[in-house]
């Protein structure tokens, strides 16, 4: 007797053997026929799939299931393993894992089935299949998967603050040799540098003068590297305190020094002299700060009348002051913009820049907390912010210029309901905010108080409309002024309103308006 | 006119010899010292109108001089050159010129036109 007859007749089961082993069965179990129509079933199945005992006889049991693929795979286990299997492994369950099952209440569900045909009494080929629910398995595998990946984050983390500290470690050590060696290194090139230009000056045969030139520009460009590497990687020593802002960069534009005659450029230090003070390292500040001016200028080197501005303002919701360098050159082009806080990046011919400038001012500013980054937003040239920390004891209640520009709130709720005509105002607000100002301005500049109070007025209206709240704050001032006759404090605030303008609109760009 | 007078005090021969060169044509009458304390002596007897100093130099050092001079009652107005970067710029800020101004300062390397600059400068 062929071995295949005997193992099918093992499996030959009444149905009230298999109704009895069904309810002995802890696992979920569901028999089906040959039509592949659900006729049995326990209690646990029910409980795994919370039908109703009514809904299952006589369906089809692909309903169990979340996708035909799940359904066939498993239905059909045991028939793929008849057909590849030695004849021993016959008797043996189809082991199916991971099937989705699909609950009374459309929920999926992950369970491993157990697949096994047996014959019935009648003579018909029935599939039995047990489900083990493994979604609470799964899920804490999930867990499980989801906290290693945040601890190999954090794992990382650790390893890069650990190589940031041996860098700055090493850092610290090569600053002090470089002192020493800078010093050393620029005496000499000094002298050499003399005697070549001396050299130069004596020259009459063009070849020679070409070669001494090309010396000279050398020498000058190793004095500028040593330099540069130095301030690099000069050892810090002064501790964070508080600074006031205004007369740091009234310092630093000292320092920088810069030859704006040459191209009738300005540089002006908007910078409040009642911001909190911050904390910062006075000296990398300086150091931050001069890089920027410097990078400004030379941005601007093809061009006359340039414009640097710096301005601070204390960050709405938060503990910090942005310090905002800008000028009016032609902005850093848009592939560049990622690059630009690399180390030994540069746009700069050799001669001008060892490219260590911006990610030198990353660094230092990393030391003491602040953060420098570039503004994106800004299209009429380039502008760099500054976050910096609020000095704790400066921090004051009365931050009238800083405070929120425009209430969140309104603008938020305008967004979400009223929408459509409120979004024209604020449109045609926009369109004719660089009128309101101009009107504003000339009326100071032809000291015109009637004019001046009614464009104030009218500039006011808006912005209270809008929720621009420092914006119409000011207007007030400038109105009241202008009732008063007093045109010199509303000439005087003309700066704040400039500024307040740049922030509202910003901020309403940032609300997708315009 | 008179040549102007400038005394040099560096210890480096080198840039004694390079700032003799660059100013030969020019109207000036130079003088050496290779440190703080010649530097003191030799402006002592010449009375130059504008030193020329180094800050870091064996013996005694540019501000170290200085302060000997205001002490010795010698006003001459002195620019330092020195091939440090900032770290010493503090103490050069304390220290005012003997005549009570503020000390120039000069980064190395200094180039030829630099220094014909100020000579220019300091002659009018």
């Amino acid at each position: 007797m062929p071995a295949s007859n005997v193992t099918q007749r093992d499996h030959r089961l009444t149905h009230e053997h298999l109704a009895l082993l069904f309810e002995l069965s802890p696992s979920a179990v569901i028999q089906v026929n040959s039509a592949q129509i659900i006729v049995n079933f326990n209690a646990p199945l029910l409980q795994l799939l919370d039908y109703p005992a009514d809904q299952l006889i006589g369906k089809s049991a692909a309903i169990l299931f979340n996708s035909e693929d799940d359904y066939f795979n498993t239905i059909y286990a045991q028939a793929f393993l008849e057909h590849n299997q030695t004849l021993q492994s016959i008797s043996a369950m189809a082991q199916v894992e991971h099937v989705l099952l699909r609950n009374a209440h459309d929920h999926v569900m992950i369970v491993n089935a157990s697949v096994n045909r047996i014959i019935t009494v009648t003579g018909e080929a029935n599939t039995i299949i047990y489900f083990h629910d493994i979604s609470p398995l799964v899920h804490a595998q999930q867990l499980i998967n989801e906290k290693n990946e945040q601890l190999e984050k954090t794992l990382h983390n650790l390893h890069e603050s650990q190589s940031m500290v041996l860098h700055q470690e090493r850092l610290a050590k090569v600053g002090t040799m470089l002192a020493g060696v800078a010093h050393e290194v620029n005496n000499p090139v000094m002298g050499v540098l003399l005697n070549v230009e001396y050299a130069l000056k004596r020259c009459t045969d063009d070849k020679t003068t070409e070669a001494l030139q090309e010396s000279r520009e050398e020498l000058i460009r190793v004095g500028k590297l040593v330099k540069g590497l130095l301030s690099f990687a000069r050892k810090h020593d002064d501790k964070p305190h508080p600074i006031s802002l205004h007369k740091l960069v009234q310092d630093a534009i000292k320092l920088a020094d810069l030859p704006f005659k040459l191209n009738e450029h300005t540089i002006e230090n908007l910078v409040s002299d009642d911001l909190p003070k911050v904390t910062a390292s006075e000296d990398s500040l300086k150091q931050i700060l001069m890089n920027l001016i410097v990078n400004a200028n030379q941005a601007m080197k093809h061009m006359m009348h340039g414009r640097i501005v710096i301005d601070a303002w204390v960050l709405p919701n938060s503990q910090e002051v942005e310090l905002r360098i800008s000028d009016s050159g032609p902005g850093i082009p848009e592939h560049l913009k990622e690059r630009i806080f690399e180390p030994f990046f540069t746009t700069k011919p050799a001669s001008e820049g060892t490219g260590l400038g911006l990610s030198l001012c990353v660094t230092l500013a990393h030391q003491f907390g602040a953060t420098l980054a570039l503004d994106h937003e800004y299209t009429k040239g380039a502008r760099f912010s500054l976050h910096i920390p609020i000095d704790p004891a400066s921090q004051t209640k009365d931050t009238e210029v800083e405070r929120v520009i425009l209430s969140h709130e309104i603008l938020s709720s305008l967004q979400d309901s009223v929408a459509d005509d409120m979004r024209f105002v604020m449109e045609h607000f926009m369109q004719q905010l660089p009128q309101d100002i101009e009107r504003i301005q000339l009326a100071c500049a032809a000291a015109d108080a009637s004019s001046l109070k009614e464009a104030a007025h009218s500039l006011k209206g808006a912005s209270i409309l809008l929720g621009a709240l420092a914006l119409s704050h000011l207007c007030l001032k400038i109105e009241t002024h202008a009732r008063q006759n007093d045109l010199k404090s509303a000439q005087a605030l003309l700066p704040k309103l400039h500024y307040t303008v740049d922030k509202t609109t910003a901020a309403l760009r940032a609300f997708n308006i315009r | 006119m008179t040549p102007l007078k400038i005394l040099i005090v560096d210890d480096e021969a080198i840039i004694r010899k390079g700032i003799e060169r660059i100013l030969e044509d020019e109207p000036v009458t130079l003088l050496f010292a290779s440190n703080g304390n010649e530097g003191l002596t030799m402006a002592q007897l010449n009375k130059p109108d504008l030193i020329l100093a180094d800050l870091h130099m064996p013996e005694m050092t540019g501000i170290e001089m200085i302060a000997m001079m205001k002490t010795h009652g010698i006003h001459i107005k002195t620019i330092i050159m020195t091939a440090f970067d900032r770290e010493f710029d503090d103490d050069i800020a304390a220290w005012r010129n003997s005549d009570g101004t503020d000390l120039p300062i000069m980064r190395k390397p200094v180039d030829a036109a630099s220094i014909l600059a100020i000579v220019k400068e300091n002659m009018r």
